[in-house]
């Protein structure tokens, strides 16, 4: 117990180290003025660290490590704003592929991902309104010894991913496969999302696939897929943790030095039961994490990591989205530049709070998958 | 001229309708930001022809004098057609100061021009170190034979890289406290001495400025009111502003979007979602009835009192929470840069989210508005 703990802080340690030489709000907003929402330079970075590599079983060069491990890293990464699609690619695409059957091809896919050589992106959505995985229109039909992929995806985060995880509907229920971003037939358009970040929207028109590029095989696509968001729902959660506790960190310096009437702002006592209220939020925050931590186990049936999950990104999106706003009420005019570090983690916050469910869907979410796992018990 | 406040209000409504609808640019409708002056000129240009620059105005001063209720019956068609607004702070901040407190030669000079565009003003009070606390403002007007030579900074100001004037706040008497020695002064945004430099906000757009003054001569026919009794009028203003601020436009502007976008999405068979927004349409409801009774206020030629506050406060929070659930309405859609399509037409739920994130802010913040109300309203000890 005391090993693991002893573990995380070391985990949780050297992402502050890198963090600290990294500059990081400098630079992403450099990148933001080029239009890049990351850099390809600092991914490589990130994977010599082992982080991208976190879920990634041993023999795909991965660490092997679990979600526990994973989610302290990504909330490091939170309170630093990196703008690298972490949790995107090392939570999510590396949670599907890690539950697809199709070993070989998977665990190939999934040590390029560790060594940072491959950034794979995972297509599922088709409609912005339905987050259902099983809805599915793209459809992957045989030709000859080929497979042909018909349809369309949306949001895919990260658009710069060189190659996408397509689930497609076959006769015997949803397959995974992977499709590299320039395979013929396959058109992409990015769509810029409001904290830099682009995601694509795709159209597959007979896109050619053969049989070794199936990760999951007709039928095993839907649970690998509900394993990994839920997985990346709990570190989105983690993430916007970090985030949501830097920003408290910068809101009440603020308070402690901005003198407006002859005192500080923290003198005033509106302000500071807005900070203690926020403190709460963020406390919250950390409750929900810590309970999903303290019940999952790595064989942990799916359907506890969904309602787990739920739990975590409905508390955290609702808190983050909140501590956000009032971060920049609490700054005053200065606080709705975006010169001002708080605006650029309020933006970040507004993107991961609507990826894959935001609180509103995510709390509906967990009062239908507890309603049915009390409807079990009874 | 027609006489507007002759016709009955659904007649005068179905009138202005017809107008926006056949007469406004497309392009410039529901803009994504706020407009710079070079890109709504032309229309405002068309409006000032017609003797539309300023219809609260009273027609002795050019304006179209409207009642109370045709001038919300106006905004609302404005904000239904999405209608870009205008540098605005010469309608409605410098016309109302100078029509109660301006010398005849600073209304004949100023109110023709601001009526025309010739002018284009920007509000100069906020300081870096004044902002809720804006009696402690520090830039100086020091008197020089017929002018007052002013030296400071002001920042936040909306818009001054499109001004052309900048009405401004300067101490004049250093030994005076705070309040007491403060000046409302007329500055020509082309005298030597001034240097603005625009300031992006959190969407990246170039919305304010910080304004340098160094040794900036200011006649002294510019100044309004008598010296040192800027605040007092600074004050009197203050209620106009909040008045403005206070006005249901945006949050029904945002309402009606927010009305589009459940619509396209199916919402409305979602009774969790019609109980949010069923709750919002009433918090508008009242915040247009409260509205109307504090224009009633203006019109009758009463002042504004302190109570103006709370207006001002349910306004933009109710625009902050429709704007809240629009985002989350938006479901996945909620984090993307740009209108998005829903039914027939655009929606941009983060344009709705970054306007209502300042409106708590400007104007006086929302605390202030609120120890003003403890204070002055309820009288708390
Ligand atoms: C989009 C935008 C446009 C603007 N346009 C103009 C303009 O054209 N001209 C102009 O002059 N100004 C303008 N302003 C400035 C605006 O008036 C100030 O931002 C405002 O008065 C608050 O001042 P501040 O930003 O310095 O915040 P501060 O006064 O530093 O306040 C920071 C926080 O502390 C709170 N606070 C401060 N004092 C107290 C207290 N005693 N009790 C409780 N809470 C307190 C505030 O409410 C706020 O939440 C604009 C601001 C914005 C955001």
């Amino acid at each position: 117990m005391n090993d693991s703990a002893d573990e995380l802080r070391m985990l949780a340690d050297s992402v502050v180290q890198f963090a600290r030489n990294d500059d990081t709000l400098t630079r992403t907003r450099a990148l933001h003025k080029g239009g890049a929402a990351f850099s390809r330079e600092t991914w490589s970075t990130l994977a010599d660290a082992g982080w991208l590599g976190i879920l990634v079983p041993e023999d795909s060069g991965g660490l092997g490590l679990g979600l526990r491990e994973m989610a302290v890293v990504a909330e490091e990464l939170g309170r630093a704003r990196i703008p690298e699609p972490v949790v995107a690619v090392a939570g999510f695409t590396a949670s599907v592929l890690s539950a697809c059957d199709r070993k070989a091809a998977a665990s190939e896919l999934l040590s390029e991902l560790a060594s940072g050589a491959t950034i794979a992106a995972v297509a599922w959505q088709e409609d912005p309104t339905d987050l259902d995985p099983a809805t599915t229109h793209c459809r992957a039909t045989h030709e000859g010894n080929a497979i042909v992929l018909n349809g369309s995806k949306c949001l895919v985060l990260p658009a710069e991913a060189d190659v996408f995880l397509v689930s497609s509907e076959t006769d015997e229920g949803v397959a995974l496969y992977s499709v590299p971003s320039d395979a013929p037939g396959l058109a992409l358009e990015r769509r810029q999302q409001v904290d830099g970040s682009w995601v694509a929207d795709l159209r597959l028109d007979n896109v050619s696939v053969s049989a070794d590029q199936m990760l999951a095989s007709p039928g095993q696509g839907l649970p690998a897929l509900e394993r990994g968001l839920a997985r990346a729902a709990l570190l989105a959660g983690a993430e916007l943790t970090g985030l949501a506790h830097r920003l408290l960190g910068m809101t009440n310096d603020y308070l402690a030095t901005r003198k407006q009437f002859g005192q500080p702002l923290s003198s005033f006592q509106a302000l500071r039961h807005r900070a203690v209220d926020l403190y709460i939020q963020h406390e919250l925050m950390q409750a929900s994490l810590r309970h999903a931590f303290r019940t999952l186990r790595p064989d942990s049936p799916l359907a506890l990591e969904q309602r787990l999950a739920a739990r975590v990104k409905a508390r955290t999106s609702d808190a983050a989205m909140r501590i956000g706003r009032e971060s920049v009420q609490l700054h005053g005019a200065i606080g709705f530049t975006e010169e001002a570090d708080v605006g650029i983690h309020l933006k970040r916050i507004m993107a991961l709070s609507a990826w894959l469910g935001n609180a509103a869907w995510q709390r509906r979410r967990h009062f239908e998958l507890s309603r049915n796992t009390q409807q079990e018990v009874a | 001229m027609k006489d507007w406040n002759a016709l009955p209000d659904d007649q005068f409504r179905v009138d202005i309708r017809a107008f926006l609808e056949a007469n406004y640019p497309e392009h410039l409708r529901y803009p994504s930001r706020r407009m710079r002056w070079h890109e709504v000129k032309e229309w405002y240009l068309l409006r000032a022809e017609q003797g539309w620059t300023a219809p609260g105005w009273p027609k002795e001063y050019g304006g179209v004098g409207l009642s109370p209720t045709k001038q919300l019956i106006y905004i609302e068609e404005l904000e239904r057609w999405g209608v870009a607004r205008a540098p605005d702070q010469g309608v409605i901040m410098v016309g109302h100061l100078l029509i109660k407190y301006g010398t005849d030669a600073q209304k004949k000079e100023f109110l023709p021009k601001i009526l025309s565009w010739e002018h284009i003003w920007c509000q100069g009070y906020s300081e870096p170190n004044a902002g809720s606390d804006l009696a402690s403002l520090r830039t100086q007007a020091v008197e020089d034979g017929d002018d007052y030579v002013v030296n400071g900074q002001k920042t936040w100001t909306t818009l001054a890289q499109d001004a052309t004037h900048m009405f401004l706040l300067a101490r004049t008497d250093q030994q005076a406290k705070k309040q007491a020695g403060i000046s409302f002064l007329l500055v020509d945004l082309d005298t030597p001495g001034v240097t603005i430099r625009p300031i992006r906000n959190i969407a990246g757009h170039e919305e304010f400025c910080e304004v340098f003054l160094e040794d900036v001569r200011v006649p002294k026919r510019n100044l309004v009111g008598a010296p040192n009794e800027g605040w007092t009028m600074a004050k009197a203003l203050l209620g106009f502003e909040r008045l403005f601020l206070g006005s249901p436009k945006l949050a029904q502007n945002a309402l009606g979007r927010l009305r589009t976008l459940a619509e396209a999405r199916g919402l409305f068979s979602d009774q969790g979602f019609v109980d949010q927004f069923a709750r919002l349409e009433l918090d508008v409801a009242d915040l247009g009835e409260a509205y109307e009774s504090f224009a009633d206020q203006v019109r009758a030629g009463q002042p504004l009192g302190a109570d103006i506050s709370w207006l001002k406060v349910w306004g933009t929070e109710t625009f902050d929470r429709i704007a809240a659930l629009a985002v989350q309405s938006a479901e996945s859609y909620g984090a993307l840069a740009g209108p998005q399509r829903y039914g027939d037409t655009d929606v941009d739920a983060l344009v709705l989210y970054f306007d209502a994130l300042p409106a708590t802010i400007y104007g006086g913040t929302n605390e202030i508005q609120r120890n003003i109300l403890s204070k002055q309203v309820l009288q708390l000890p």
